[in-house]
Parts: C-alpha cells; sequence; structure tokens
C-alpha cells in the first residue's frame, strides 16, 4: 500500500461531508463520555434532587395536585434547553483553550457546520435528561397525558434546534472575544424567568410579559404543559401556534445565527486570531 | 530534474499585514495588537514533489503566519499562496484534503482517546471510507512504528510516541504535502532523529513535498534540504544550504604547531597580514579573508610554513551561518 492514498482532491458530496461531519463530532461526545464514565451517571443521577425538591415543596404549598407537574415540566424544559444552549460554548472554548480548535479546523468539513455538530451530542443527552426528569415525576405520582407525547417530543426537539440557533450566536461571540458564558449564562437565566419555568407567565407584570414572547422557552414550556397536562396546565397559547411560531423562530434563528458565525469566521480569519 | 509540473506548495509575493484588532472589539476583549504588524513581505517559494524545504527564523519570523495562511487559518493581505494549483483563500477546504498538517502541540491530540480513535476520528472527517479508514490505520501506525500502540490512550504515550502519533495523522488521509511545525519540539535528540529519518524516507518513497520549521539547526542540516531563511517576514536566503555555505561560509583554518612558542610566532606573522588569529596550546586558528584560499595565507608565512604539522579546515556550524546571513543582511 502506499501512502499516497488519494491522487488528487476527494470529492464528496454537500450530504456525505454533513454526514462525515455529525459522524465525526458526536465520535468525540462519545470518547469522552467513555472517558468519564461516573461523570455521565452523576449527571443524570443528579436530576433527581430537583425533581425531589420541586415534589416536597408542592406537598407542601399544597396549593393544588398540579403544581407538581407545572413546576417539573417547566424545570425539565430548562434543563433540557439549557445544554443546547450552552452546549456549544462550553465546548468551543474548551477547544480553544486545550488547542484542538486548530486540529478542528483545518479538516477538510465546512466550518459553518462545526457549530452545530459539536453540539448535536449534548443537545440530544439534554433532551434526555429533560425527559428522564418526567419520568422521575410519573414514579412520584405525577400523570401526564401518555397520547401526546409524541407531539411533546416534537415541540421539545424544536426547542432544542432553536437554542442551538441561539448557541451559534455565542459560538461567533467566542470566535471574536473569547469569552461567550457570561451572556450565555445571563441570557439563560433570564430566559428561565421569562419562559414562566416555575409558574405560568400570566404571573408575568405587562410590562415585561413582552420579552417572554421574544424567547423559544416560553413557547416549549407552554406547549409542553398544554400538551402534557391539559386544561390544568394554565396556558394560554395554542400548542399548534407555538409550533408554527418555534419552526418560524427556528429557520429565522438558523439562518441569521449560521451567517453572523460566518461573518465572525471571516473577520477572525483576516485579523488572524482564529483559535487563538 | 524537476519540471513545473512537480510544483507543490508555490507562494508568489506572499504578504501577511495582521490590522490592529477594531476599537469596537476592543470593548468586548482587551487585544494586544494596537498597531498593523507585517508578518510576511513578499514571500516567493516553490517546493516541488520530493523536495523538503525547511524554515528558518527566529521567532516573529513568520514562519507560522505562512503554515496557517497555506492550511486556510488566516488570509493572506497580498501575492499568492497554492497547494497544487488550489489557491489557499478560495479553495481552502480542498487543501486540507491535499495537505497533513503536524501542530507543533500535542495539545492538538484526543490525549484520553486511543491512538486509533484519534486517526478514526480524522479519517471521518477527511471523509475516508470506513473500508479503507479501517485497512489504512493499521498501515499507517505501522508506518509510524506505533503498531504496538494501537489501542494506547494518548496520554500514556511517551512525547516521541505522540509526535510520531500526530505525524500518523498528518500521513492518514495520503496528503501530496506536509506541513510540519516544529515536528521534534518536545521529542528527545534520539527519538528526534527517528522522526526525521522517518520523514526523510516518506519523502523519496512518496514524493511529499514538506514545510517544515526547527529551531534545532542540527536537524535542517541533516534533512539535506532546501532553506528559506526569514526574518520579521522578509526572506533572507532562500536555496540549498550547499549553496549558502558556498555563499556565505567563512570557514576557520587550524594550523598545529610543534609547540606553544612557534604558535605565537605564526599567529603573529598571521595578525601582521590582517588577519585575526586566536592561539591555543600548540594551534592557531585563523578566519581567512573572504574568497581568499589557504595557500595564499600559507605562501606568506615563510619559513614558519614547514614548522606546521596539521593544517584543518573547521566549517561553519549552520547556527553561525545563519547568525552571519542575518548580521549582513542587517548591514545591506
Amino acid at each position: 500500500m502506499s501512502l499516497a492514498y488519494p491522487s488528487a482532491v476527494h470529492r464528496r458530496g454537500r450530504a456525505r461531508k454533513v454526514l462525515d461531519t455529525f459522524e465525526g463530532y458526536i465520535r468525540i461526545d462519545l470518547v469522552e463520555e467513555r472517558m468519564f464514565p461516573a461523570s455521565t451517571i452523576l449527571r443524570y443521577l443528579a436530576v433527581v434532587f430537583p425533581v425531589l425538591l420541586y415534589y416536597f415543596q408542592s406537598t407542601f404549598l399544597a396549593i393544588s395536585d398540579d403544581l407538581f407537574m407545572t413546576m417539573l415540566i417547566g424545570t425539565a424544559v430548562i434543563a433540557g434547553l439549557q445544554d443546547a444552549l450552552t452546549g456549544l460554548t462550553g465546548r468551543l472554548s474548551f477547544a480553544m483553550e486545550r488547542g484542538t480548535l486548530e486540529t478542528y479546523l483545518v479538516e477538510p468539513v465546512p466550518w459553518a457546520l462545526i457549530p452545530v455538530a459539536m453540539n448535536i451530542w449534548r443537545s440530544f443527552t439534554g433532551a434526555l435528561l429533560a425527559c428522564v426528569m418526567v419520568a422521575i415525576g410519573l414514579l412520584l405520582g405525577g400523570s401526564i397525558d401518555v397520547g401526546a407525547i409524541p407531539l411533546a417530543l416534537l415541540v421539545l426537539f424544536l426547542g432544542v434546534a432553536a437554542c442551538n440557533a441561539l448557541g451559534s450566536f455565542a459560538a461567533a461571540f467566542i470566535l471574536l472575544f473569547k469569552r461567550g458564558e457570561p451572556v450565555v449564562a445571563l441570557y439563560s437565566l433570564a430566559a428561565s424567568v421569562l419562559g414562566g419555568a416555575l409558574f405560568p407567565i400570566d404571573v408575568l407584570p405587562p410590562w415585561i410579559r413582552w420579552a417572554s414572547y421574544l424567547v423559544p422557552h416560553t413557547y416549549v414550556i407552554d406547549a409542553e404543559r398544554q400538551l402534557l397536562m391539559g386544561s390544568a396546565s394554565g396556558g394560554h397559547m395554542d400548542p399548534a401556534l407555538s409550533i408554527g411560531i418555534l419552526a418560524v423562530f427556528c429557520v429565522v434563528a438558523f439562518a441569521t445565527g449560521l451567517f453572523v458565525f460566518d461573518r465572525a469566521l471571516r473577520l477572525a480569519r483576516r485579523l488572524g486570531i482564529l483559535s487563538i | 530534474m524537476s519540471l513545473p509540473g512537480d510544483e507543490v506548495i508555490k507562494l508568489r509575493g506572499l504578504t501577511k499585514l495582521y490590522e490592529p484588532t477594531p476599537r469596537w472589539m476592543r470593548v468586548f476583549a482587551r487585544s494586544h495588537m494596537v498597531e498593523p504588524v507585517k508578518a510576511l513581505d513578499g514571500v516567493d517559494l516553490t517546493v516541488r514533489a520530493g523536495e523538503i524545504c525547511a524554515i528558518v527564523g527566529p521567532n516573529g519570523a513568520g514562519k507560522t503566519s505562512m503554515f496557517r495562511i497555506l492550511v486556510g487559518l488566516t488570509t493572506a493581505t497580498g501575492g499568492t499562496a497554492t497547494v497544487l494549483g488550489l489557491d489557499a483563500g478560495r479553495d481552502s477546504e480542498q487543501i486540507r484534503q491535499i495537505v497533513g498538517w503536524m501542530p507543533s502541540e500535542d495539545r492538538s491530540l484526543l490525549m484520553r482517546a486511543t491512538a486509533k480513535e484519534n486517526l478514526q476520528l480524522h479519517g471521518r472527517l477527511q471523509g475516508m471510507p470506513r473500508r479503507e479508514l479501517a485497512e489504512r490505520i493499521p498501515y499507517v501506525l505501522e508506518t509510524v512504528n506505533l503498531a504496538a500502540q494501537t489501542e494506547s490512550v494518548v496520554a500514556g504515550l511517551s512525547a516521541g510516541m505522540r509526535a510520531r502519533l500526530r505525524l500518523a495523522r498528518a500521513l492518514l488521509p495520503g496528503p501530496r504535502a506536509l506541513i510540519l511545525d516544529e515536528p521534534t519540539g518536545a521529542v528527545d535528540p534520539i527519538a528526534a532523529h527517528g522522526l526525521l529519518t522517518l520523514i526523510m524516507e516518506l519523502v523519496k518513497q512518496e514524493r511529499l513535498a514538506v514545510l517544515i520549521s526547527s529551531h534545532r539547526l542540527e536537524e535542517i542540516e541533516a534533512l539535506q534540504s532546501q532553506a528559506l531563511l526569514m526574518d520579521r517576514g522578509r526572506v533572507r536566503y532562500s536555496g540549498d544550504l550547499d549553496s549558502l555555505r558556498r555563499e556565505w561560509e567563512r570557514p576557520e583554518v587550524e594550523f598545529v604547531l610543534a609547540d606553544p612558542a612557534t604558535a605565537h610566532a605564526l599567529a603573529d606573522n598571521l595578525v601582521a597580514q590582517g588577519l585575526h588569529a586566536v592561539v591555543d596550546g600548540d594551534s592557531v586558528r585563523c578566519q581567512p579573508n573572504p574568497h581568499e584560499p589557504v595557500g595564499a595565507v600559507l605562501s606568506r608565512l615563510g619559513p614558519l610554513t614547514s614548522q606546521i604539522r596539521h593544517v584543518r579546515e573547521i566549517p561553519m556550524p549552520l547556527r553561525d551561518l545563519i547568525a552571519q546571513v542575518y548580521e549582513r543582511g542587517e548591514a545591506r
């Protein structure tokens, strides 16, 4: 066998490149999961405690039987979307600090795919975490409409996609300024208040409620509560409308997010600050 | 004889001016770039298939900027950089498929993954089909003598082994050109020698075009390569090391005499000829004037010539030779 494997540039279709890139990055994540097996187990174990916290709190307050599931679904969604939102910035910063980002960038894949590919596994495990939280709630006596689960998973998927799109804005920020966590942390905390993680957004005063409609968390939490809890949810938007808004949000945010990421990449490349 | 079609890496008037970080960006992050810096200034270079070109220069000479332009991590401000006719700015993604890049640091490897897993990841991102990858990974690991470490976690490998793994990763997709950024940086001299011997063999066998930077000048000499001496973005010398020696070297001549008294007498004679002479026991060292044959010096020594037991030419160490190129280039 000769070392000279391709005699010229090996042409690949766009779809092939996307698949190869996604597979490559998922492979890195699986290797990392295997590197620290206990931390993965502990991460799933850790979600038991917030579920118990809301369970005992709702028992103590004894306002209504649905309070526990209202709080649990809101918290599970926030926890699930949190990974999609912050996973990329954490990963990108880590790669930049450790020096592996340069290695990723010299691979022959379109750079615009990197932020998405880097966050696929983390987004998936985040969504799984949300499902585990709800499942623990069911074991503690909570109830949901089992028939609505497929649609609820679709809403969760759309929420994860929307947060990934927002993550690409943060990725652009990190490329240029090397620090993005504070921005994402700020957004993330604001989203849990504005999205109504522990209460319906009707509780918010009108002068701030308008901001709730700007974060995807609001639509995901509201739709999830309505789908899984029915009329007891206290939601006020038709789930079909929430799904439509989330879909549009995903398309617009992805298009603009990847555009901004691409512009940041070009500027960083020109200034010579890419990966350093 | 090399043909124009053999040209793999070609730089023409390559210039890189790092602009200062825009003011609006400095609001978010403090920047060290407040003034423009010219990292490369009209660099011309051609590396053909089967050729090694060593890029030599002090820190800030522009070596890394050149490499980063070639692999697409930054863009040129002027001139062109091509690999097999592909433009580094426009066809960066394709270039990254035919250029194997070996970064200087171990950190570029996934430290807790095995050697095989590191190569699998790289191969998939390179678009290598699974079956070919499965055949090729053992082959490249065998080539760099790491077959026994296939399933070893990288963190447990020695510095020399990690360097060889980085080389294996660069070789995996079968590149036509290699860019080696200080490949022997943290490697001990014996392992470094092995690595360089391997690189030289690969260049011969596979007719790879290799760009290499190293601060170890003895290694560059051992590579018998072309050399590009750079200083603050400009080329001070470009050509092979033999021509560099012919053009710039002023070797010292050592005369060994019967006793120290005769050595001092000979040194006085050389000083009278206008040469600088140093006595060390019964030997004298001097540096003849440029382009003056040793015979001319000997002919002026008169009866002392018969007292000389040995005459020996001492070649200049490459380090001194390069320093001289920089010094004289400075004076021009």
